[in-house]
């Protein structure tokens, strides 16, 4: 059961990651890698691990596609009819890499994997069970118990972030007087 | 039940008193924020760098009084003050004091928008106090994120200057790059001992096996911690600017304003060696990781040593020239962290201990040595404008006879080697070769040797063009044209000339009592304040 | 014994089986009303009714139009917040968790947790505010 759910997906995510590659269009490209992100989301569930699934759906595809899509929009990229020949050639090298990327990570996944992680995981797995509590229980649980002092600094992160956006999305003209960057564009 | 008590019931170890230092940045931090975000007027607005600098010496209090325990863990296990850490610290806090009494200047002169620009130095300072004094990966991992998100937007403030975007890209790009590998490494770590605690990694490594959930108990994968330990030193390398992870370094040095380079020259590097260090510490507990990371650390410290050396020697602006003289002077304490690694197969026991300590002292004295160092040659070249071509140095002696002493005993520091009377700079590197000597690495400290002599080629090329080269009106005219861009506020002129009096001094004061450091660090161990 | 169903473990075959008929229902809803509208009305095209319609006024060049910066600020700003939005929801897990919820003064602990957390946040929407990012007019 779980296997034919397995490869119904891999096929969906492997025809959306094509459909990124293959489109032209920019914007459809980036709608195709939406449903990259969900299907990978979906990949998560399978395995059961619900929290990244949830922040797949919801910081991937919900906010960092919608970044995607402006800046698309702000670059304001049209349809290329013909390539040039510099990206000919960066398409053969960019498929090589990838390849051996592939063959690599195939190869790693086949001996690093052999020893402890199978263990490991049904161990995981066995304890969840047996408690009956999903993962995300226990992961929301240390987040706020051991994990107390990294959780609070993620706000102090989050602030900085704030203020950097801010402060690189604006500047000051001659008088002194906050002007965004964006009146300059238009 | 009281709100302390509600609070120790559930996360036992934390004591507010404990996380004092960090409540008062955090506090100092968002005042800043909110007292710019609040007022209308620009004369309230001058106060900001007031309210920035109190906070961080109110920091160096509450760190030196020892709020603290000490060599204890606290705070849930997360953070852990020893000597290392907590000098450290009081430094990064003293680049940033120094930061911000360049800010008005800066600030007044490029308008930049001030609220912003405090408040980002203090964040720098809480980012890198928390690395220095974390014992945890996750929080390492976010406080170095929240140190470098600050510097990269500090490094490009300055909106109406093309190369500060410029910089600011480019240090953004290649730091995220490296945050990604550091992230990829803690995983892999995590992976192998199902920790992220430093004491338990030390513990797990030393019992050679993990404990299941169930109760059972695995064989540790030791290619997992090795590649997990690669990574997440080829992201602290970027952030230390070691070669071959060095090429961000030139570009962002000439186009960040001086008194973010201080921070990133210093701060930065200090925050990420304590961290490497108290990392180093923990991995080197298991018998094979000496093995496959000496060579590795090993490898980054000749290569830095020698390509940082012979950068310099070409440049001619100079602060790509101070970018490449940090590649190498990081270079010298990879060195020993090297040593450091390879201890544990040399010693063992009390002697280990020992020993471990001293090479720490070598490598935090050596740290705030150069602090002190940099912060002077970068200090002087903002007084006196000379942040850009070096022709402008051009008998600066007959012109301005004190800048141009302060600019000779930063640089004789620097070159370290065979110069009397001793400096901060030639302690550093004596204590460094010697440890590197006496656990068998002559051949290393021999290069090391050999690249200093080099280094003395440009740094003492600038002493020679300051003192006996004839002035020329171009030069005065370079730096009239620098000084113009940047200067003009005379109360942060006068008490950066202050802090430049005081960095000489301590050059010479380390330089012949290094000892004394370290008395600090006891002095807050007895918690002589409390 | 468990007061939240949701939050017991179970086999994976029947935990997503409500998600899973949600969306077929989504899908058939969606796919449905395109498929079988064209049957009930009646289409006859003409110049007008094909034109892309906006209210009443002919549009003007294509609808991939370039965007203002501010529209990417507000679109950081959303992906931070978002951020936030994930921690939250753990938290409430953590503190809705019915093992936990059975714990004296859990509650308390989590809410003063959130609390600290969220106080720094809003610091930053204060200084947003402030500053007039989120005034679209400025």
């Amino acid at each position: 059961m779980e296997l034919i759910i397995y490869y119904t997906l891999f096929a969906i995510t492997v025809g959306f990651a094509l459909g990124v590659l293959l489109n032209k269009n920019t914007v459809k490209s980036a709608m195709s890698l939406v449903g990259v992100m969900i299907c990978l989301a979906a990949n998560f569930l399978l395995m059961r691990q619900e929290f990244v699934a949830f922040i797949q759906i919801i910081v991937y595809a919900g906010a960092i596609m919608v970044l995607f899509l402006f800046v698309i929009m702000l670059l304001n990229l049209r349809e290329r009819e013909t390539t040039p020949w510099y990206l000919r050639s960066t398409r053969f090298w960019g498929g090589a890499l990838g390849l051996t990327f592939f063959f690599v990570m195939a190869w790693g996944l086949q001996v690093f994997s052999a020893g402890t992680t199978e263990p490991a995981m049904a161990a995981v797995q066995a304890d969840l069970a047996a408690r009956n509590t999903p993962e995300i229980t226990v992961l929301s649980t240390k987040m706020i118990t051991h994990y107390i002092v990294p959780f609070l600094l993620t706000s102090v992160l989050l602030l900085v972030a704030v203020i950097g956006a801010i402060v690189m999305a604006r500047r000051q003209d001659e008088d002194g007087n906050e002007i965004l960057v964006e009146d300059e564009v238009a | 039940m009281t709100t302390l008590a509600l609070i120790q019931a559930y996360v036992p170890n934390i004591h507010p008193a404990h996380i004092m230092p960090f409540l008062v940045m955090l506090v100092g931090a968002i005042l800043c924020l909110i007292f710019d975000a609040m007022s209308d007027k620009q004369g309230s607005r001058d106060l900001l760098p007031w309210v920035a600098g109190s906070t961080l010496v109110a920091t160096i209090m509450s760190l030196l009084i020892g709020f603290m325990p000490y060599n204890r863990l606290f705070a849930e296990e997360t953070f852990r003050a020893d000597t290392f850490s907590v000098l450290g610290s009081i430094t990064i806090m003293l680049a940033c004091l120094l930061a911000v009494i360049m800010g008005p200047a800066l600030v007044s002169r490029r308008n930049i928008p001030s609220g912003e620009f405090y408040t980002l130095i203090v964040f720098v300072a809480f980012g890198g106090m928390t690395m220095a004094l974390s014992n945890e990966l996750l929080t390492a991992f976010i406080a170095l994120e929240i140190m470098s998100l600050s510097l990269y937007v500090l490094t490009g403030i300055d909106r109406r200057s093309s190369r500060a975007s410029e910089a600011a890209f480019k240090y953004f790009i290649l730091g995220a790059f490296a945050s990604a590998f550091l992230v990829l490494g803690i995983g892999f770590i995590f992976g192998a001992t199902h920790t992220t605690h430093l004491h338990e990694i030390a513990a797990v490594l030393g019992e050679g096996s993990v404990d299941l959930v169930n109760g059972g108990a695995a064989a540790l994968n030791p290619i997992w911690i090795f590649v997990g330990f690669a990574l997440l030193f080829v992201g602290m390398c970027f952030k230390l600017s070691l070669a071959p992870f060095h090429m961000w370094a030139p570009d962002v040095y000439e186009g960040a304003n001086t008194p973010t380079v201080v921070m990133i020259a210093t701060s930065s590097k200090i925050a990420a060696f304590a961290l490497m260090v108290h990392i180093v510490a923990a991995l080197a507990r298991w018998d094979l990781f000496a093995e496959g990371a000496t060579y590795l650390v090993g490898f980054v410290a000749l290569v830095s040593m020698i390509w940082g050396n012979l950068g310099a020697l070409v440049q001619s602006n100079f602060k790509r020239m101070m970018a490449y003289s940090s590649v190498a002077q990081t270079g010298y304490m990879a060195l020993a962290l090297m040593v450091l690694i390879a201890l544990p197969g040399q010693l063992e026991g009390a002697k280990l201990a020992a020993a471990e300590e001293a090479i720490k002292n070598a490598i935090v004295l050596y740290l705030v040595g150069y602090t002190v160092m940099s912060a002077l040659a970068l200090g002087i070249a903002w007084l006196i404008g000379g942040e850009g071509h070096m022709a402008g140095y051009r008998g600066l002696v007959f012109r301005n006879p004190i800048a141009a002493t302060g600019m000779a005993v930063a640089m004789f520091s620097l070159v370290g080697i065979g110069f009397t009377p001793p400096t901060i700079g030639f302690m550093g590197k004596f204590y460094l070769f010697k440890e590197a000597v006496q656990y068998n690495f002559t051949a290393l400290a021999a290069i090391a040797v050999v690249t200093s002599v080099i280094s003395a080629f440009y740094y003492l090329n600038l002493v020679v063009t300051m003192f006996m080269r004839e002035e020329t009106e171009e030069a005065g005219v370079r730096l009239a044209c620098m000084r113009e861009q940047t200067f003009r506020l005379a109360s942060s002129d006068a008490l950066t000339r202050v802090a430049m009096a005081s960095c000489t001094a301590l050059i010479f004061l380390l330089g012949f009592f290094p000892n004394s450091l370290f008395l600090i660090a006891d002095a807050i161990k007895e918690g002589f304040l409390r | 014994m468990n007061a939240i169903p949701v939050l017991a473990y179970t086999p994976l075959d029947q935990a997503y089986v409500p998600v899973l008929v949600m969306l077929v229902i989504a899908l058939a809803f969606g796919l449905g009303t395109m498929i079988v509208s064209p049957f009930f009305g009646k289409n006859k095209p003409n110049a007008a009714k094909m034109e892309p319609y906006e209210c009443g006024i002919p549009t003007v060049g294509t609808s991939r139009i370039q965007v203002f910066v501010r529209f990417y600020l507000v679109a950081l700003l959303f992906l931070l917040f978002d951020m936030e939005i994930v921690y939250i929801v753990v938290w409430a897990l953590a503190m809705t968790n019915p093992a936990n919820a059975q714990v004296p003064g859990f509650v308390w602990f989590s809410m003063l947790v959130m609390f600290a957390y969220t106080a720094i946040l809003l610091v930053g929407l204060i200084y947003e505010w402030k500053k007039g990012v989120l005034n679209w007019n400025k």
